[in-house]
């Protein structure tokens, strides 16, 4: 039987939380509803303020530079890759 | 956007990037290449000595001279930008060419990654007949050598949305290092690349370049973070099976396992930041050392031979004695998996080398294994063991008899990378 994507995100959530547990910090998980749909506008929100990136597809890494020149990197396989242009595009 | 926030933006990126590494400054340490250039030890007579850990700069026509017609124009090139020589695929800037911090004079580039331009640089960091001539004054007879710029790094070129360029990068770049193999007579063994992104063409990359003469593959310690199966699926399964059987060996190079940003502290100098980041980078293969030994893998595999490369050694009996433990407290439940204990499986599949250490190599080598130590310079990079081979090697091996220290400079690496002498 197929799982369905919601399982999926659950058990891919309670890996994170399992994990962060072992240094005592806990996470908060969403994984669908009112909290999901919270975290994706905040997350969006977020985003549009960015004032710069740098995209690391060697190190699969985003780095994010917010207006007052913080940095925060995001770890993904697959973001680097959407957020490169093909050669000669 | 205003002019003053691009150049803060840019400031950030450079940052970074460690580009500060790369641009002009830091302190030239004044060599006396004389004292420097004498060869072997006459105590090491007999010993041909395999520097286990180098670095060659990819020469900049490395891939468009050995390019077909149909590729030329898309092979990777370097330009000089704000006087700094940097790696381009089409526009895609593919980073600096990788650290040399010696220069052509032989004085030696302190707090810096690279002298900005190549031609600034030591010629022996990307040309064959001064690298042999550098190699006969330090006394080491061949060198096991790396890529220096992060121009064949697989997640980059996958990035670039041409799986036939991105393949062909890969096969030019083996090219080249068997070329160097045998026009070095046999001294310059270079770990060939793959692309791992593609597994029909890995594993026959994989089977041409042992098939051509290269004595193994540096590999990065998890794939997974640039969208390449973890070593635990079943993609790697013909590979593997290919170096087991073949006993040729797979690499790990400092740097394999291990994400740079988050280690130091913020408002960091430059070197700073490096000073614990490098530090880092070799203990980093703890990381690598343990994935595979709590995976299985080595279980499947049983005469698999990995190399842990710049990673010093002094750490190895405390990471293994660790993971004997997480064996004992955390593992109980894979025993009918896991069929031998953690010093076991270093011993029976792991090497490690050292360079600059002087506490490993004198108290911790029988606990480690005589058999398991491999040496290295890391020439030409900033972290080098240059000046200093010959004193460094006395110093750390002087103690120790003959047989001692022809395992540890040469018979051991001989074995490891079926070297022909």
């Amino acid at each position: 039987m197929t799982e369905q994507p919601e399982d999926v995100a659950r058990a891919a959530a309670d890996r994170v939380i399992q994990l962060e547990e072992e240094v005592e910090a806990s996470g908060v998980a969403a994984v669908e509803g009112a909290e999901l749909a919270h975290a994706r506008a905040a997350l969006h929100a977020w985003i549009d303020e960015m004032t710069g990136v740098v995209v690391s597809p060697g190190l699969g890494r985003v780095t994010i530079i917010h207006g007052d020149g913080r940095r925060s990197s995001i770890a993904s396989a697959t973001l680097p890759y959407l957020m490169s242009k093909p050669l000669g595009s | 956007m205003a002019d003053n926030d691009t150049k803060d933006l840019a400031s950030d990126a450079r940052k970074y990037w460690s580009a500060d590494g790369y641009t002009r400054g830091g302190v030239i340490r004044e060599v006396d290449y004389a004292s420097q250039s004498g060869g072997l030890d006459p105590a090491l007579k007999g010993i041909k000595i395999v520097d286990c850990d180098t670095h060659l700069t990819e020469a900049p026509d490395l891939f468009t001279s050995r390019a077909a017609a149909k590729f030329k124009d898309r092979m990777p090139h370097v330009r000089r930008v704000n006087d700094v020589d940097r790696w381009f695929v089409g526009d895609r800037d593919f980073g600096s060419m990788g650290g040399n911090v010696i220069s052509k004079d032989n004085n030696k580039l302190l707090g810096r990654l690279a002298f900005p331009m190549l031609e600034e640089a030591h010629p022996g960091g990307h040309e064959i007949k001064p690298r042999l001539q550098a190699m006969d004054d330090m006394g080491v007879y061949a060198q096991i050598c790396y890529h220096n710029s992060g121009v064949t790094q697989a997640g980059s070129l996958m990035s670039l949305g041409d799986n036939e360029l991105a393949i062909e990068i890969i096969k030019l770049y083996n090219d080249a290092a068997i070329e160097r193999q045998q026009e070095s007579g046999e001294r310059l063994f270079t770990m060939a690349h793959l692309p791992l992104w593609d597994k029909v063409a890995m594993d026959k990359e994989a089977k041409r370049c042992i098939d051509m003469g290269l004595k193994g593959f540096v590999l990065p310690d998890t794939p997974e973070r640039v969208g390449v199966p973890s070593y635990m699926r079943d993609y790697w399964d013909n590979f593997l099976d290919l170096c087991n059987d073949s006993g040729t060996p797979i690499n790990f190079h400092l740097n394999a396992a291990m994400d740079p940003t988050a280690l130091t502290w913020d408002g960091f100098a430059f070197e700073q930041t490096l000073s614990v980041v490098a530090t880092m980078f070799s203990i980093g293969n703890v990381a690598t050392l343990g994935n595979w030994m709590v995976s299985g893998r080595l279980d499947k595999h049983t005469k698999l031979k990995i190399g842990l490369i710049e990673s010093g050694l002094g750490w190895v009996p405390f990471a293994v004695e660790a993971l004997e433990h997480q064996f004992n407290e955390m593992l109980p439940s894979k025993t009918g998996m896991l069929h031998r204990r953690p010093w076991e499986y270093f011993r029976d599949h792991f090497w490690c080398t050292y360079w600059f250490e002087s506490i490993g190599p004198k108290l911790l080598l029988e606990t480690i294994g005589v058999d398991k130590v491999l040496f290295e310079t890391d020439f030409p990079h900033p972290t080098s063991l240059y000046p200093g081979v010959q004193a460094h090697i006395m110093d750390t091996l002087g103690g120790y008899d003959d047989s001692v220290r022809k395992k540890v400079l040469e018979t051991n690496a001989v074995g490891l990378y079926n070297l022909p002498f």
